[in-house]
């Protein structure tokens, strides 16, 4: 019956029900805080939509800013189907980021159809290595991976910034944003719509969804990295080998946030600059949650939040409402969406088991020969 | 060395908000919930502190009306962890980002449209005499804000609640075992929301003494992964006050000696990476089978010593 369940526009009802009304109540709020500091919430509203697409202009913005959200949006989906929680996209994005800014300005005189596939390769992998410590160290040791992909990220963007401010710095740069040199031209992502910035990494995007979607719903591995994700210890009865499974789709989410990262440097900065992707991570994650980690949601839930900052530029020009306002709304619909007595009655003690299963947990994977004894 | 002695000093000053807010998440961690949202409480707590101490002028009033404003931002995160189910790493990044927005949202409201609020309330200092005898340190440790010695003081404090009280007991049932303790009549989820409470209170003395006690001014996300850092802490600590304590200090030297080497334009990456990597490091050390590799004797695990 997995033929049947799996098509994608059944049941989108339901599926949709819980986020729309998440997005009202946010909406809601922010609607009550304007009001509270004096302004109009519909003359905010109606600002915010010509922010977001008014004009040629704002639309390419928005969609330019939705971009690299599919991308790590997508890396963390793909890893939580698979039960790993990974807090570390963005740190692999911005490790993405520099190696493919490397590979950018390193090989000069390629022709682009070599240059920009290698560019993207390195930004995968870049992205699916930084990815791959948190993932053995969870299979191979138990070590939590949520609490050390988070610390991933850190080191990232240290590393990173050292590396910007000393090794690879442009001479003659002062100030706060520092970068390195520009990518050599065959390495720019073509512009699909001169001249603004929506590049052909947002149908590259696109495609990664779909495909990601496939094989998750229709290819043997994507059902037993369901099967080990949603029933792990059936998985394991079933002779599906988890501690694989986990590393690979951890690898996997990795080089998805990578290729986010290499489509900044190769679509929007042509170097890489220091401080990169304050939050692309993070906001990615959210993004994610909003359509409930299903894939082929993403691109509508990336070009929503993309819409909301690009639109919140404009209503902060046009009404002088802070632009932080919208940060603020996109966390507060996060919170109404994660909060699951909307879709559903609990026992008051499952709230219980849940809570231990973040615990750090030290016996989670005992080794076969230990556990027989 | 030098620079690391010069560091001892301004090291306790940066160290007491990290301090602070990590003896807040060691209640929520025991309790069996993730909370990394040290940082946005925190956050809320400064913010509250420089708007309500800059309106009155009276900074104790400023840090009364932080301390009320986070324990209900920690309960009501508690309400959507427990009681609605939330995640709590999920609704945890959420809070974070709530904290930065709301907080900058009102921040330019108030100013219209700056970047900082300054305030002339702060925190005063407290002069331990008999410290300023102890040699080679002694002058650099006798003068300290208040919250210093209120965070060193609580470290002791927050060890015998949770070892000798009946509420750190159930606490640590709860986040051992919970269905143990339901069964032994603990009620969990109001143990668990009193975890939030009281973590709550301490991240908004953490802000209050980021914001009155080293800055005097509140500035848009002026928290900069200060509460990261603080769970950090936790996590390095396994929960345990005094390592968490002994590794929030670490933490702050470190940031004080990447203050002065910036000052003489040495690289600070990776003085900066110093509590990632540790507590990383940590947390390995600590999952290696030690004693099948060294074929010592299995002992039961009681997990007790967390």
């Amino acid at each position: 019956m997995l033929e049947a369940r799996s098509w994608p526009l059944r049941n989108i009802g339901t599926a949709l029900r819980g986020p729309l009304i998440a997005i009202l109540l946010g909406f809601l709020a922010a609607a009550v805080l304007i009001l509270l500091i004096g302004k109009d919430p519909l003359e905010a509203a109606g600002a915010l939509w010509r922010g977001a697409f008014g004009t040629p202009n704002n639309m390419a913005g928005t969609l330019a800013l939705a971009t690299p959200l599919i991308f790590s949006a997508l890396a963390f989906a793909v890893a939580f189907r698979g039960s790993m929680f990974n807090a570390g996209v963005e740190g692999q994005l911005i490790i993405g980021a520099f190696l493919s800014a490397y590979v950018g300005f390193t090989f000069d005189g390629l022709p682009a159809i070599v240059h920009l596939p290698l560019m993207l390769a390195a930004g995968a992998l870049g992205g699916a290595l930084w990815a791959l410590l948190p993932a053995i160290w969870r299979v191979g040791l138990g070590a939590n991976e949520i609490v050390t992909s988070l610390m991933m990220n850190f080191i990232a963007i240290a590393l990173t910034d050292y590396l910007v401010l000393y090794p690879f710095r442009l001479p003659g740069q002062s100030g706060s944003a520092i970068r390195t040199e520009s990518i050599s031209p065959s390495a720019d992502l073509p512009s699909l719509w001169p001249p603004y910035n929506v590049t052909v990494a947002l149908p590259l995007g696109i495609l990664c969804v779909v495909i990601a979607w496939y094989v998750l719903r229709r290819s043997v591995v994507g059902y037993e990295v369901r099967m080990v994700g949603s029933a792990p210890r059936f998985a394991k009865t079933a002779g599906i080998p988890p501690g694989r499974h986990m590393v690979g789709v951890m690898m996997v989410s990795g080089a998805l946030a990578g290729l986010g990262g290499a489509a900044q440097v190769g679509g929007v900065f042509n170097a890489f600059v220091s401080p990169f992707a304050t939050g692309l991570g993070f906001n990615g994650v959210l993004v994610a949650l909003l359509v409930g980690n299903a894939p082929l949601g993403i691109p509508f839930a990336a070009v929503f939040i993309g819409a909301l900052q690009s639109g919140a530029i404009g209503m902060e020009l046009t009404t002088s409402i802070s632009r932080y306002l919208v940060a603020a709304l996109t966390a507060t619909i996060i919170i109404f969406v994660s909060a699951r007595q909307f879709s559903g009655r609990r026992l008051p003690w499952q709230t219980v088991a849940r809570v231990r299963s973040r615990q750090p947990q030290v016996e989670a994977e005992v080794p076969a020969d230990r556990r027989d004894t | 060395m030098e620079i690391l002695l010069a560091a001892l000093g301004p090291g306790l000053r940066t160290a007491s908000p990290i301090l602070l807010a990590a003896l807040g998440g060691i209640f929520t961690q025991r309790a069996g919930v993730f909370n990394i949202a040290l940082e946005g409480y925190m956050l809320v707590g400064a913010f509250v502190a420089v708007v309500v101490g800059s309106a009155t002028g009276s900074v104790w009033l400023a840090v009364a009306a932080a301390v009320v404003a986070c324990t209900l931002l920690a309960l009501l995160m508690a309400f959507v962890v427990l009681s609605l189910r939330g995640d709590a790493v999920v609704v945890g990044i959420a809070v974070n980002l709530l904290a930065a927005g709301l907080t900058a949202f009102l921040l330019q409201q108030i100013t219209d449209g700056g970047a900082f609020l300054r305030t002339t309330a702060s925190l005063p200092n407290v002069d331990l005499p008999f410290l300023a005898d102890i040699p080679l340190v002694g002058d650099l440790l006798a003068s300290q804000g208040i919250l210093v010695w209120v965070a060193l003081a609580l470290v002791p404090v927050i060890a015998w609640v949770l070892a000798r009280t009946s509420l750190g007991l159930r606490m640590r049932a709860v986040g051992e075992n919970p269905e143990a303790a339901v069964s032994a009549g603990v009620n969990v989820l109001r143990t668990q929301y009193i975890a939030f409470g009281l973590c709550g209170a301490l991240c908004a003395l953490a802000g209050a003494q980021l914001a009155l006690g080293l800055l005097s001014l509140f500035s848009i996300n002026m928290t900069a992964g200060r509460g990261i850092i603080a769970f950090a802490a936790v996590i390095f600590g396994a929960a345990n006050p005094r390592w968490v304590a002994l590794a929030a200090l670490v933490f702050g030297v470190a940031d004080a000696v990447a203050n002065r080497m910036q000052a003489v334009g040495l690289p600070v990456q990776f003085v900066l990476m110093v509590p990632y990597v540790l507590t990383i490091a940590v947390l390995l050390i600590a999952a290696v089978p030690w004693r099948r590799l060294l074929r010592l004797p299995i002992r039961a695990q009681t997990g007790a010593e967390a």
